[in-house]
């Protein structure tokens, strides 16, 4: 399955949904009759009959109040109608385009003051100022296009302006200026390119907008009245007092073209729609699976095959028994689970473990029956023992009241998941009012005890999400889920997006209430070695199958090649730091950067740190986030200014506006490995641009090799081709290319499966030996830092704490803030 | 929150000025010279006073052209717009005076109308999505919205006002009442406002519903209405207190932007309804090529649009705790 380009793809994939090749088809059947009715019918300013003639076989659409053909009129004026909408509509992309990409792309004052340009210019009226702007340029098509374009600009550049600043911070558009790409080719060449379905439909919109503001000008008079147009012709219409005499047929067919082609224009948009935002389809298909009647907030089981009947042991509060999950796909089902068994004891916690997309969080919402379409439950039970009550047999309503006051689920992502116009408190008492037969003695009293095992204040309540930080949100939505004392609580990897020490305090705290309370738990986690700190037991995943189940102070002796292969992944073996020349290649002095900003207060976001950087050596920026060490890796890259302190020896170089320069000799390899690269292009493409004169292809063959891909099957691919795990060797592939004297890794392994880490840190290695890079790492794990350099620094709120040998401040910690990392990396406690 | 106001009062303020800037320099910067332009046009047209009457409400004259603006604020803030050429020696201020005052009452009113009804339409589609009504309507409407404003305008004119008789067609009032705060004047004034805002809410309901029909829909796809359902709430609970609640947000601020657009359309319905507000005069302005109170006509309806935007701000405070922080 390749993809030759994203444009032909989107034309393609308009051409297959059913509303956009109505609306395609449409289009060029007016165009079509547009230039072929130029020569077919008569010439419309002839006198051919009386003067408004109703329609009669002679003619069709009667005739105009000077007796003119009111039907060639209508094919006459289609063409130059069709041609200025469609001309404005390019005109008002183009401009909206240009001055919304600039905005968005540079940001800061460029940004301010075109922004400022694009709301004022929002907020004018289109048409007077299209009359006051008209009413002085002589009439005519290119005076309409002109117009329309002035006026009509500002709504797409504002939509423009809002996706390329989400664009500007992304990945590859920073790897594409370390490489020294002009900002111009960046943002036409890389940027623009990754939005054309908003572009194509903004484009459509603004033709809408452009031929119904054309209509309107000429209809008022402002047109070229000798020309035979649609909206002339309704100028005509309405002069010639065609109301008067209830004349409908001189104006109702222009308008009926009108309004056909701008709802066959709106058709595209729909199909559009449709295709960027596939829910709605996947949506359909299910519905046809399930039925009509299903829920979508309550997962339908329609079983395969009968569950088999087997009666859980003693002590046992949940039993999980053949589970088989599918999604409804295009052609067939995907299996998602296949058949997983296991019990959850009373007051047990037991870890559900696997690498993403193995199944596990689909273990988790089937026990909720809260899987979304497209998800069906087709095979097994969830048997909750004591009442030998089968989960998948029970009525919405049952479940619906079961849920939360007997099983509570515990977010992600508490931020997204809470209500932003709500208080905390209205969450509280949303939950406790959609359960009125679970009665609660004294809400407000059993509400602060809450709040205040999870070390939360009182005034938490009267605040937004928004106004709480990430680790109080997480403790709100773990306060919420006790909030009923349930049975059981499943948790879905709940610290993942917190601070490592945060996180660490999280996991403390509910030991601690699992252990007053004694609730059973399931939890869910990508992460075994964090998994093992606090559960009983540990389930294993892959691949939607269930691997093993093992205590967890049994772990050691897993008899499963795949758990143990698990628990070795989660050391870090066979990389030692790469030895450095006693030369610096990068001295950096009291680096500080300070946040300004017109309305709050400046913010401090990194205090007089300095370092330097050796030839060949390795130095690690270690910290919590918020610690100021990515800030620091984006001024030693150049991405960022420096707002005080210096930078000696090599220097970053920076992107020209226009001209292309070569690549910087500071490189960086970024976390993300999924926005790293742009999905518009291919591998091939990624690389051959490293170099302003070009790559050779052997030279690609070369890099891919040293990176551990097949250059004859990568070469060709798409990002969205590759795993996780290829695109990161891509991005160092790439990088390597440029050739850097300090190359700078943001926290290169955070976000692959854990057993790709090893392997990435040993080719980070020896590729810096072989080429002789400086390394500059930065990230929370002391477990990575510890593999791959000599040197550690310490940060905290911006502030270095500790520094010096890696060897050293591993076996002796000074500051306490360097023991609490050190205690947070599970990968060290595992080795 | 007071600095938040001041800060949108500064943009307001700000947009107000560039429009004042715009209407100074477009005749300027228009090819040829502007003078010699119109009074080509006007010679023989207009009595002498007048054309000395319009040069100078231009303020056109020989001084440096930064002179020439600060002398057209000035007068801009005394109030002062210039004098019609149409109808001459009256000033551009007191011909709106009245025009402003009927636009408001019919296009606010049929904006309203449309605004609220398209809203709550959409709201209800979003609940029952992909039903009958989920079905019909949107592809309905948006065919109707396709027609252009003044299009349909004429239809409801031609067939409900001349071939069937069942409203006025001209005018705001019956000829002969005398503008009051009497009986017979408002249900005058209410019958021949009634086809025109009908055509403007048929016209513009299409829009409205569809924006809040999607955004509600996928407001229904967040994580926050998930995590809502999951604690038990129902459906109806999670869909007004959570997705619609949240779904207005977007919807009232691209009111807001889509107001000067949606005016537009308005002042053509007017002018096919003859309806004495500020599309009327713009079409007269236009047919005498009447610079000064086409101009006039663009400030009017600027800051209508600006005014209207400080109020959706209000609302939009209200409605979104993120948009002010909390001290």
């Amino acid at each position: 399955m390749t993809k030759s380009t994203g444009k032909t793809s989107l034309l393609g994939s308009l051409w297959d949904n059913p509303k956009s090749r109505l609306g395609l088809i449409m289009v060029t059947l007016y165009f079509v009759i547009a230039i072929a009715g130029r020569w077919i019918a008569e010439d419309p300013l002839d006198y051919v009959g009386v003067p408004l003639e109703p329609p009669s076989l002679d003619f069709w659409f009667g005739t105009t109040g000077q007796g003119q053909s009111v039907l060639s009129q209508t094919v006459h004026g289609a063409l130059p109608t069709l041609l200025v909408g469609f001309s404005a509509g390019a005109l008002v992309i183009a401009l909206g385009s240009v001055i919304g990409g600039l905005a968005g792309y540079f940001g800061g004052w460029i940004d301010s003051l075109l922004s400022l340009l694009i709301n004022v210019f929002l907020l004018l009226p289109g048409l007077p100022l299209m009359v006051v702007i008209a009413a002085w340029l002589p009439p005519g098509p290119v005076t309409l296009v002109v117009v329309l374009g002035l006026t009509g600009w500002a709504w797409n550049a504002r939509v423009v302006r809002a996706q390329v600043a989400t664009m500007r911070e992304r990945e590859f558009v920073l790897a594409s200026q370390l490489l020294g790409r002009s900002h111009l080719t960046i943002l036409c060449t890389e940027i623009l390119p990754t939005m054309a379905s908003l572009l194509l439909s903004a484009f459509i919109g603004a033709t809408i907008y452009a031929i119904g503001a054309q209509v309107g000008l000429e209809f008022l008079g402002l047109g070229d009245i000798g020309k035979v147009t649609w909206g002339t012709n309704l100028y005509w219409a309405s002069n010639d007092a065609a109301l008067l005499t209830g004349s409908w047929w001189t104006f109702v067919p222009t308008g009926v073209c009108i309004a056909l082609l701008g709802f066959a224009l709106t058709l595209i948009s729909f199909g559009m729609d449709e295709i960027t935002n596939p829910r709605l389809l996947s949506t359909r298909r299910w519905r046809k699976a399930v039925g009509e009647h299903a829920s979508e907030s309550y997962t339908p089981v329609r079983l395969n095959e009968p569950p088999l009947d087997s009666e859980p042991s003693e002590g046992v509060l949940l039993s999980i028994q053949n589970l088989k999950v599918a999604f409804v796909g295009e052609t067939e089902d995907v299996v998602a689970v296949n058949g997983v068994s296991f019990d959850i004891n009373q007051g047990e916690i037991v870890g559900l473990v696997g690498e993403s997309g193995c199944g596990k969080s689909t273990i988790l919402q089937s026990i909720l029956r809260s899987l979304p379409p497209p998800a069906v439950i087709r095979g097994g039970r969830v048997l909750w023992a004591e009442q030998g009550q089968n989960l998948f047999e029970t009525s919405e309503d049952e479940g619906m009241k079961q849920r939360w006051t007997e099983m509570a689920l515990v977010v992600q992502s508490a931020l997204t998941s809470l209500n932003p116009v709500q208080t905390i408190e209205s969450h509280f008492y949303d939950t406790l009012n959609a359960h009125p037969e679970h009665k609660i003695g004294n809400p407000e009293a059993w509400i602060e005890q809450l709040l205040g095992w999870m070390d939360l204040e009182v005034d938490v309540l009267g605040k937004y999400p928004h106004e709480l930080s990430g680790g109080m949100r997480q403790r709100v939505v773990i306060a919420l889920a006790l909030l009923f004392k349930p049975r059981l609580l499943l948790f879905d990897e709940p610290t993942t997006a917190l601070d490592v020490l945060v996180e660490q305090e999280i996991l403390d705290q509910i030991t601690k209430l699992q252990q007053e309370l004694g609730f059973s738990a399931l939890f869910i986690s990508h992460d075994l070695s964090l998994v093992r700190q606090f559960v009983d037991r540990v389930v294993i995943m892959k691949d939607g199958l269930l691997i093993e189940t093992c205590q967890t102070s049994q772990m050691m002796n897993a008899k499963h090649t795949y758990t143990q292969q698990l628990l070795a992944d989660q050391r870090i073996e066979g990389v030692v730091p790469a030895p450095s020349i006693d030369e610096v290649v990068t001295q950096c002095t009291a680096l500080s950067k300070t946040y300004q900003s017109i309305w709050s207060t400046p913010t401090k976001a990194v205090e007089a740190c300095t370092f330097a950087i050796r030839r060949s050596g390795s130095i690690a920026l270690v910290g919590g986030s918020g610690s100021g060490k990515s800030t620091i890796a984006k001024m030693v890259a150049g991405l960022i200014s420096v707002t005080d302190g210096t930078l000696e020896g090599t220097r970053p170089t920076q992107s020209a506006w226009i001209s292309r320069r070569p690549p910087s000799p500071v490189q960086m390899i970024f976390q993300n490995p999924f926005g790293a690269l742009n999905p518009t292009r291919t591998v091939r493409q990624h690389l051959e641009h490293v170099h302003t004169s070009g790559v050779s292809e052997s030279d690609m063959v070369a890099i891919l090799k040293q990176v551990g891909l097949d250059a004859q099957s990568t070469l060709a691919k798409f990002p969205h081709e590759l795993s996780g795990g290829q695109r990161q060797r891509v991005s160092i592939a790439r990088v390597v290319l440029a050739k850097p004297e300090v190359l700078i890794a943001d926290e290169p392994t955070s976000m692959l499966d854990v057993s790709l880490r090893s392997d990435i840190l040993k080719l980070l290695r020896d590729l810096q030996v072989h080429h002789q890079m400086a390394l500059l790492l930065i990230t929370h794990d002391m477990a990575v830092a510890q593999a791959l350099t000599e040197e550690l620094i310490v940060l905290e709120k911006g502030v270095v704490v500790e520094s010096g040998s890696t060897a050293e401040i591993f076996s002796n910690p000074q500051h306490s803030y360097t023991k609490q990392l050190l205690r947070a990396s599970h990968s060290l406690e595992a080795s | 929150m007071i600095r938040f106001i001041f800060q949108r009062l500064g943009f307001y303020l700000l947009a107000g000025l560039v429009a004042v800037t715009a209407n100074f320099f477009i005749p300027r910067l228009m090819p040829g010279d502007p003078a010699s332009v119109m009074f080509a046009r006007f010679k023989g047209k207009l009595e002498p006073e007048a054309l000395e009457a319009m040069k100078e409400s231009f303020g056109l004259s020989d001084a440096p052209i930064w002179q020439q603006y600060f002398e057209y604020a000035s007068s801009l803030l005394h109030g002062d717009l210039g004098t019609s050429l149409v109808y001459f020696p009256m000033p551009v201020g007191s011909i709106m005076a009245e025009g402003l005052l009927w636009t408001t009452f019919l296009a606010g009113t049929s904006l309203v109308i449309s605004f609220v009804g398209g809203t709550v339409l959409g709201a209800w589609l979003a609940w029952r999505r992909e039903g009958r009504l989920d079905t019909v309507l949107p592809p309905l409407l948006s065919l109707l919205g396709a027609f252009p404003y003044f299009w349909m305008a004429m239809l409801f004119l031609s067939v409900f006002g001349f071939s069937l008789g069942w409203f006025p067609t001209r005018h705001a009032y019956a000829r002969g009442l005398e503008p009051g705060f009497t009986l017979p004047f408002a249900i005058s004034a209410i019958q021949h406002a009634f086809l025109p805002a009908l055509t403007m809410v048929i016209a513009s309901l299409g829009g409205w519903m569809l924006s809040m029909r999607n955004v509600t829909v996928s407001t229904l796809g967040t994580e926050f209405v998930y995590y809502a359902h999951i604690r038990g709430l129902s459906d109806k609970q999670v869909w007004w207190r959570y997705a619609v609640r949240n779904a207005l947000i977007p919807n009232v601020t691209g009111f807001g932007m889509a107001l000067g657009f949606v005016l537009s359309g308005a002042l053509l319905t007017e002018m096919v309804f003859g309806y004495p507000g500020q599309g009327y005069l713009l079409i007269q302005a236009v047919n005498g090529q009447d610079f000064p109170l086409m101009q006039g006509i663009f400030l009017s309806i600027t800051f209508a649009v600006l005014l209207a935007n400080f109020l959706v701000d209000i609302l939009s405070i209200w409605l979104d705790p993120r948009m002010v922080p909390r001290d």
